[in-house]
């Protein structure tokens, strides 16, 4: 595969394959995976896991995948790193009626049965959007806590996302999200060795695509877009602003992101953003230094707690450690910079314990460098928590701090889009009843 | 596909960097304006250190002439600009306008970083805001900027303008864009509302974004005009004098004399002019009907604002002490200062001001070594200065 006058190395055109997509995408990449990887290479081979044909063998909440992925050395659990989003449609207005909602469950079902639910296999969700319950009579069980998306910031403008549903697919394998999405839209009629029988072609309707990826290495392939300086993100980064993030310290846990109580108990709330970023003076202009200060805090820079990319930091960002969550304050005025993850520290819970599970990776659709930054946590009131303290509205008039400059990363990233969505447990993954 | 890994273009800069990265020492550059420019601009040689080299690069390397100058001096040459449009904008007029690429410093705490002029051809781009109802300067943060070429709409540059202080523009929000061929651009500015609190008759007046919009020529026959003077003078104490023009406010405070309420004194500390005065009912905005500090802190000479800094008065009256920080204001009288409520402040009070961070501003060449290192200073108010 080529792009222009230049030969593509073998993880970009994984990456290239996903977010080409379609038929051409996804025969580039199975012949890629079938051919030895390069030294140092982690994409695997073709021999893929057989699905899971058991339902008893599958977890009970959809956003089970900590235990079904790779952990790193410190215990981090390791996001698989290829990602597909699907945005779609109901074709029908008012409730959807118990035929698609048995068509879209057996094609969910035949994807399980398809690929292994871990991330070497695929691991994905179906969430729904306010708009979605917005077709039945009765309004969404009060137990549940999805507003419809809204400006976060003064400084923000993002556009709404409000399709009826949002489909994750992800995996280690750039084929097996490739090929899960045709398989569900009844594009293939084979899928990883198994016939395709269900789909839920149809009854729905696709209204936009997005793609991305997440882990060392593949950012840094892909600096060739627009957004980021050639050659300036780290060889080993796993996200472009060249930096580790989910650290399990600083995750919420899946327990405590899943709904209590209610008929949704066991699901959760999906938060889903795109970020672009912008990091031509994050690299060109500002210092390592500055970078630390601003992503950590001063103290991090002061006394080079983070080491390249922050693998020597484990599982925890230090910013509990290190107390400077309760230094913001103090830091904005006396050091001039308050860090992104020290702001961040903040909005943790009664129980000291951060709101959000971040699954988000980074993306270069439409050829810019952004994030889709997807969240899980119980209720979108933990989202706008965690983004009022990453504003430091507080701050914003502290010293040296402004509304964007010396205020974390915000002077880098503009929120474009936002949507909300509700995870329900896997029992009622299909084209749920709102009570 | 090759098993061996094909180079790619990333591979290509990393190992070709050191050699692309020579750049002009001064001011000037891009393709041909380079060749009318002395390559040793600077005053003693100052910056003339390798900083196209990675080592070089994003570090100022002090040299014995640089630590023997005055703080804030003058610099090695002054440059004209050309203006490209000037708008009114919700409270604001904008005006946009640019210059040769210039070098500047950036500043995060006190880590200060020297942005030395990229190889190729580009602008500084400028933009300056203010009231226009009582011509202050407005500061904005740092504002969006997104350069399209105006055909294709193709974007040609998108990042957040910096906050900055030069002797000729005063406070503006700038940086180096790169315009990759001659033609028309389209530059859209967006403005944040202000975060400083708005004081007296600027009350809730600077509280929505706003954007702005201005279309920009990009010739070299045009660049190459700009004019550039050689300054004799270099190096020595003082500061160019403000660029002077019909249409907009050159930036300066008022004087001492001209703000509003007591005049408690001036004191000087890291180059920087304080000017103290104490207003005897709190300006509205300020959740007190009591008196109020107002501190001016300025540029010597020029008499600019030095915007996001850490400023915090200690009053102390017959063993009595109250120690506030100040937070940075806009009124319309007063501009842009830093003050508090402080209900038994009376003149002959003591009042010690001390710095946290510098002024978070980048700085243009005669400023960048100044207003980075503050000592406490105290005066008594209205006794003297």
């Amino acid at each position: 595969m080529t792009d222009g006058d230049r030969t593509l190395t073998r993880r970009e055109t994984l990456r290239a394959a996903v977010a080409l997509g379609g038929s051409t995408g996804l025969a580039a990449c199975l012949d890629l995976e079938g051919q030895p990887t390069e030294a140092g290479g982690t994409d695997r081979g073709t021999d893929r896991p057989a699905g899971t044909e058991s339902e008893a063998e599958l977890p009970s909440r959809q956003h089970a995948w900590n235990e079904f992925s790779r952990t790193d050395e410190h215990g981090n659990p390791v996001p698989a790193r290829h990602h597909v989003l699907l945005l779609a449609d109901y074709v029908g207005d008012g409730p959807v009626d118990d035929g698609d909602r048995t068509q879209a469950e057996n094609a969910f079902r035949e994807l399980e049965e398809t690929y292994r639910w871990e991330s070497d296999g695929l691991l994905f969700t179906v969430g729904y959007s306010p708009a979605y319950f917005d077709r039945y009579d009765e309004p969404l069980s009060e137990s549940v806590d999805l507003p419809q998306p809204a400006a976060l910031a003064p400084f923000e403008d993002p556009s709404f996302d409000t399709p009826d549903l949002l489909v994750h697919l992800a995996s280690d394998r750039a084929s097996a999200v490739l090929e899960a999405k045709q398989a569900l839209f009844g594009e293939l009629e084979t899928a990883n060795g198994s016939e395709v029988t269900e789909t839920i072609d149809g009854t729905v309707e696709l209204v936009d695509r997005r793609t991305g990826f997440i882990g060392a290495g593949l950012p840094a392939e892909h600096d060739d877009v627009d957004g980021v300086p050639d050659g300036a993100v780290p060889e080993d980064a796993p996200l472009f602003m060249g930096f580790k993030s989910g650290f399990r310290q600083n995750q919420a846990t899946e327990d405590s992101v899943t709904i209590a109580e209610g008929p949704f108990a066991g699901g959760t709330t999906q938060h889903l953003s795109l970020l672009r970023t912008e990091l031509d003076q994050w690299y060109n202009q500002d210092s390592r230094e500055q970078r630390v200060a601003k992503m950590f805090s001063a103290t991090h820079a002061a006394e080079t707690l983070v080491e390249g990319v922050g693998d020597n930091l484990g599982d925890s960002s230090l910013v509990a450690e290190t107390g400077v969550a309760d230094r913001v304050e103090d830091d904005a005025f006396e050091k001039g910079v308050v860090g992104h993850a020290q702001k961040l520290a903040r909005a943790r819970d009664e129980g000291g314990d951060p709101r959000l599970l971040r699954r988000d990776f980074a993306t270069v659709d439409d050829g810019q460098t952004g994030v889709h930054f997807l969240s899980l946590q119980e209720g979108i009131m933990d989202f706008i928590r965690t983004r009022n303290a990453m504003n430091g509205d507080d701050v914003a008039n502290v010293g040296g701090v402004g509304t964007k400059n010396n205020n974390g990363i915000l002077q880098y990233v503009t929120t474009v889009r936002r949507g909300n969505y509700l995870l329900p447990p896997r029992s009622k993954r299909s084209f749920p009843r709102p009570s | 596909m090759s098993p061996r890994r094909n180079p790619t273009r990333r591979d290509f800069i990393a190992t070709s960097g050191v050699a692309l990265g020579v750049s002009v020492a001064g001011c000037a550059t891009g393709d041909d304006a380079a060749d009318e420019t002395p390559s040793e601009a600077a005053p003693g040689g100052t910056e003339s250190t390798p900083e196209g080299t990675e080592q070089g690069r994003g570090n100022e390397l002090p040299t014995a002439s640089a630590q023997e100058r005055p703080l804030v001096h003058i610099p090695a040459h002054q440059d004209g600009m050309r203006m490209v449009g000037m708008e009114e904008v919700g409270p604001y007029m904008v005006a946009m306008s640019y210059t040769l690429l210039h070098d500047f410093w950036i500043l995060t705490g006190k880590e200060k970083i020297y942005v030395q002029i990229e190889d190729g051809q580009g602008l500084h781009l400028m933009a300056t805001v203010w009231d226009p109802e009582y011509n202050q300067r407005i500061p904005l943060g740092s504002p969006p900027v997104e350069v399209r070429a105006a055909e294709s709409g193709d974007s040609v540059t998108k990042k957040s303008l910096w906050p900055m202080l030069s002797q000729q523009m005063g406070p503006h929000f700038g940086d180096n864009v790169a315009f990759p061929e001659e033609g028309e651009y389209t530059v859209q500015l967006s403005f944040d509302p202000v975060s400083a609190r708005q004081l007296g008759e600027y009350r809730g007046r600077f509280t929505d974004a706003v954007d702005a919009e201005f279309d920009l020529l990009f010739r070299t026959d045009i660049t190459n005009n700009i004019r550039e003077r050689f300054v004799d003078e270099a190096g020595q104490a003082g500061a160019l004098e403000p660029m002077e023009t019909d249409m907009q406010p050159d930036g300066r405070l008022a004087d001492a004399a001209s703000l509003p309420g007591e005049h408690g004194g001036i004191v000087e500390s890291g180059a920087a002019e304080f000017v103290v005065q104490v207003l005897r009912r709190a300006p509205a905005g300020i959740d007190s009907s009591g008196p109020y500090l107002a501190v001016s802190a300025r540029t010597p000479y020029n008499q600019y604002p030095l915007p996001f800094m850490g400023l915090r008065a200690t009053v102390a009256n017959a063993g009595e002490e109250v120690r506030e920080p100040l937070k940075a204001a806009v009124h319309p009288e007063l501009g842009y200062h830093y003050g508090a409520p402080f209900p038994a402040i009376a003149m002959g009070d003591e009042v010690t001001l001390s710095v946290g961070a510098p002024p978070q501003v980048a700085r243009h060449r005669g400023y960048q070594t100044a207003f980075l290192e503050f000592d406490d200073t105290t005066l008594t108010l209205g006794d003297g200065t």
